[in-house]
């Protein structure tokens, strides 16, 4: 593993309950960095452009590591991704695509829009803890933060 | 070329030669007729000459009787007169004359004995003297003379008679006395007579026969014979005449009429003999004839053609109402009236209704199966709409109803884990059970979507082991309780053809179904293997566990039946539908044998 990142995590997530069990998730896989979080997919945009409520990239800055669900209100998870990777510095921060079920979304269309991961979330929550760990780990320590 | 032209020209081609044939054949004819009248004509004319010939041999002999006549040597001229006159009599036109040696008549039997009589030497008169005969001579001098210069019988030229004033011929011999002539008998004859034998020797009416002497004066004429004595023949039969004793050809008759002429002199006179037939005659015969053969020809053509015209009118509106029935039947209309009275035609009408009726039915049968085909296309991308929506459905419904379990089953184990303490054991075990069934629910979502999975996928076929399958399966499932005492019994060997993926999903069910059941017991007994029935290979999994009532066997394949609680057996009763519908798929059949506590056994056979 390369060295440890402070660098903030962007989770893109409108159900709360999954944004609590992803705080308890990386509170036992032991990550340490700040996470912020936005609610649908209008905000993700806005928190990367940083416009709106998020013009102070003192409290908002850009992150080193994102979550992204696909399902999300008003702008979605495919909209966002295929603006992120299509700027020309946001593009390199890693984007792990999180889905609840076995939906049959199109893996290798995800992937092409430039979804560094896509993972789909256990039912139990230990697996699911050992799953953020193992990725988050991976992708935080071998990445550098973006200067702001 | 229009059908009509066609009958036209067959009727032309048929009537030509039949023509020429038909030519041929009158020419043939005329030409036979023609050879007919030749032979005809020579005969005649022979018989003329001959009959005259006789006759006047006749008159020789006659005159010789007379001059052989005792009377006559003795002078007795009466007796003489007596004897002339008996020779002639009966003959009308006739008459016997004695004359001296000076041409000076002594008697005639036309005239009373004793009569003044005439000399033709003396009184002989130049031809033109008289105006009703111009050209010929008034007395006979020549006839006399020659004979007394010749002393030999003669047959005289037409001359008109001193005595009579008429026409006449004269048959002469000499009477010989010592040595020398001292009398001359002639026995004068008027033409007429020579008319007779025209007469006798049937000379048609038609035919123009005539006696001319050596000067060519017409003795006598089977026509017209007053207007014509006397007169020169015409100048071609002269010059024919003066050519040859005998032949024939063409020439004009006195009146100039054309004919075609035969002629032939006498032996014992200088006379000829012609006969003619008129060439117009024949000719119109052959105009005739022709212009029948014509007539027919035309008329027949005429009629052929008109029967061309009628009946390839009749044809041709026969084919053009087939063809509109055809159109007709072509647009699905009635095939029309019958019109025709062409035998062929006919059968060709029935067999194009025939056809059209078949077509008919064919086109309607082609009509139906295309409606067929297109409401099959129809009613099967609806129900593929429909399964899309249903999978759509229940994707939705599997993700809506799997989020809040995630969170129900991670809470509880948050507060298991870390608010344990703060709970009695009472409220840990309503923790407990929340848990449970929150797992129980995320197993029956998977096993739903897994069913649903089973219907919609396509099955593809490949060689399976199924033995290894169930190997493996054996393996984990003894991984999960490795103090259970099950004795597994699997048949090696067993390939099958059909879906990897899915025949390991119906055995995992079937084996976990026998795993489960035979948990209750302190031990149990799990086999797998394979039998032939009927000719078809049968696999079975056969256990010794609860067993089921074979009461309730046709329960056990539908989806949400159950035969056991599930504080019995867990499970969600979605299993053994799921196997049946991959057997199914895979075109087997299953069915199932057990008794409450004794086991039970899966048959199941694949295509």
């Amino acid at each position: 593993m390369g060295t440890p990142n402070s660098g903030t995590i962007l989770l893109v997530e409108d159900n709360s309950d999954e944004v609590e069990l992803m705080k308890v998730a990386l509170e036992k896989a032991e990550i340490a960095n700040p996470l912020q979080v936005v609610n649908d997919g209008q905000e993700a945009l806005d928190y990367l452009k940083g416009e709106k409520r998020f013009v102070d990239r003192a409290s908002f800055p850009l992150p080193c590591l994102i979550f992204l669900d696909l399902k999300l209100p008003r702008v979605s998870g495919q909209t966002v991704l295929t603006w992120l990777k299509s700027h020309p510095k946001l593009k390199v921060i890693p984007v792990i695509v999180l889905t609840s079920s076995k939906e049959p979304t199109d893996v290798t269309r995800v992937y092409e829009l430039g979804a560094n991961s896509f993972l789909t979330k256990p039912p139990r929550l230990a697996e699911f803890v050992e799953m953020v760990k193992t990725t988050a780990t991976y992708w935080i320590s071998g990445n550098r933060t973006l200067p702001m | 070329m229009r059908l009509r032209t066609h009958l036209t020209l067959l009727v032309l081609v048929s009537a030509a030669p039949l023509a020429l044939f038909a030519g041929f054949l009158v020419r043939r004819d005329l030409e036979a007729e023609e050879d007919t009248r030749r032979t005809g004509t020579r005969d005649t004319v022979r018989a003329l000459t001959l009959a005259i010939d006789r006759e006047l041999r006749t008159s020789f002999s006659v005159l010789e009787t007379l001059a052989a006549a005792p009377a006559l040597a003795e002078g007795n001229l009466r007796k003489v007169h007596e004897l002339c006159a008996t020779a002639v009599l009966g003959r009308k036109g006739v008459w016997i004359i004695l004359f001296d040696s000076n041409g000076q008549q002594i008697l005639n039997s036309s005239k009373p004995f004793g009569s003044r009589l005439p000399n033709p030497i003396r009184d002989t008169k130049p031809p033109g003297t008289d105006p009703r005969y111009p050209s010929l001579r008034v007395g006979g001098p020549e006839l006399i003379q020659r004979v007394l210069a010749t002393g030999k019988p003669i047959v005289s030229d037409l001359f008109v008679a001193l005595d009579s004033g008429e026409p006449k011929i004269g048959v002469a011999i000499p009477v010989l006395r010592s040595g020398g002539v001292t009398n001359v008998l002639e026995m004068s004859v008027e033409p007429d007579t020579l008319l007779q034998i025209f007469r006798d020797q049937d000379v048609p009416a038609t035919w123009t026969a005539s006696i001319s002497d050596e000067r060519g004066m017409i003795l006598a004429r089977s026509v017209d014979p007053q207007a014509t004595l006397g007169k020169p023949v015409s100048a071609d039969l002269a010059a024919q005449i003066a050519r040859a004793p005998e032949g024939e050809g063409l020439g004009r008759t006195w009146e100039g009429v054309r004919v075609f002429r035969t002629f032939r002199r006498c032996r014992v006179a200088p006379w000829t003999v012609a006969v003619g037939v008129s060439t117009e005659l024949a000719d119109s015969r052959e105009r005739r004839a022709l212009f029948l053969l014509g007539g027919g020809a035309v008329l027949s053509l005429a009629l052929g053609l008109a029967a061309a015209w009628f009946i390839g009118r009749r044809i041709s509106a026969s084919i053009s109402q087939l063809s509109r029935s055809a159109d007709a039947m072509a647009t699905g209309q009635g095939a029309g009236p019958e019109l025709t009275g062409v035998k062929e035609l006919l059968e060709l009408r029935r067999a194009l209704i025939a056809a059209g009726e078949r077509k008919h039915a064919h086109d309607q049968l082609r009509d139906e199966n295309v409606d067929l085909d297109r409401r099959v296309r129809e009613r099967t991308a609806e129900l593929e709409r429909t399964i899309k929506e249903l999978e759509a459905f229940s994707y939705s419904v599997s993700h809506d109803l799997r989020a809040p379990l995630r969170s129900m089953e991670g809470f509880t184990s948050i507060l298991l884990d870390q608010y344990a303490p703060l709970l009695d054991e009472r409220g840990r075990n309503y923790l407990g059970r929340v848990s449970g069934a929150a797992d129980q629910m995320s197993t029956l979502i998977d096993r739903l979507l897994d069913l649903a999975q089973v219907n919609r996928r396509a099955v593809s076929s490949q060689k399976v082991d199924l033995s290894a399958v169930a190997q493996e399966i054996a393996a984990s499932l003894g991984n999960q309780a490795p103090s259970r005492p099950v004795t597994w019994d699997i048949a090696p060997g067993l390939v099958a053809t059909g879906d990897p993926a899915l025949l390991r999903t119906a055995l995992e069910n079937l084996l976990d179904n026998a795993w489960k059941f035979t948990a209750k017991h302190p031990r149990g007994r799990i086999e797998f293997g394979a039998t032939m029935k009927d000719g078809t290979r049968v696999f079975f999994v056969r256990d010794d566990g609860a067993g089921f009532d074979m009461a309730h066997a046709d329960k056990l394949f539908s989806p949400f039946e159950r035969l056991h609680t599930k504080d019995e057996f867990p499970g969600t009763g979605v299993g053994l539908a799921t196997i049946r519908r991959i057997i199914e798929r895979h075109g087997g059949r299953i069915w199932a044998e057990g008794s409450v506590e004794r086991g039970a056994t899966f048959f199941f056979t694949l295509g």
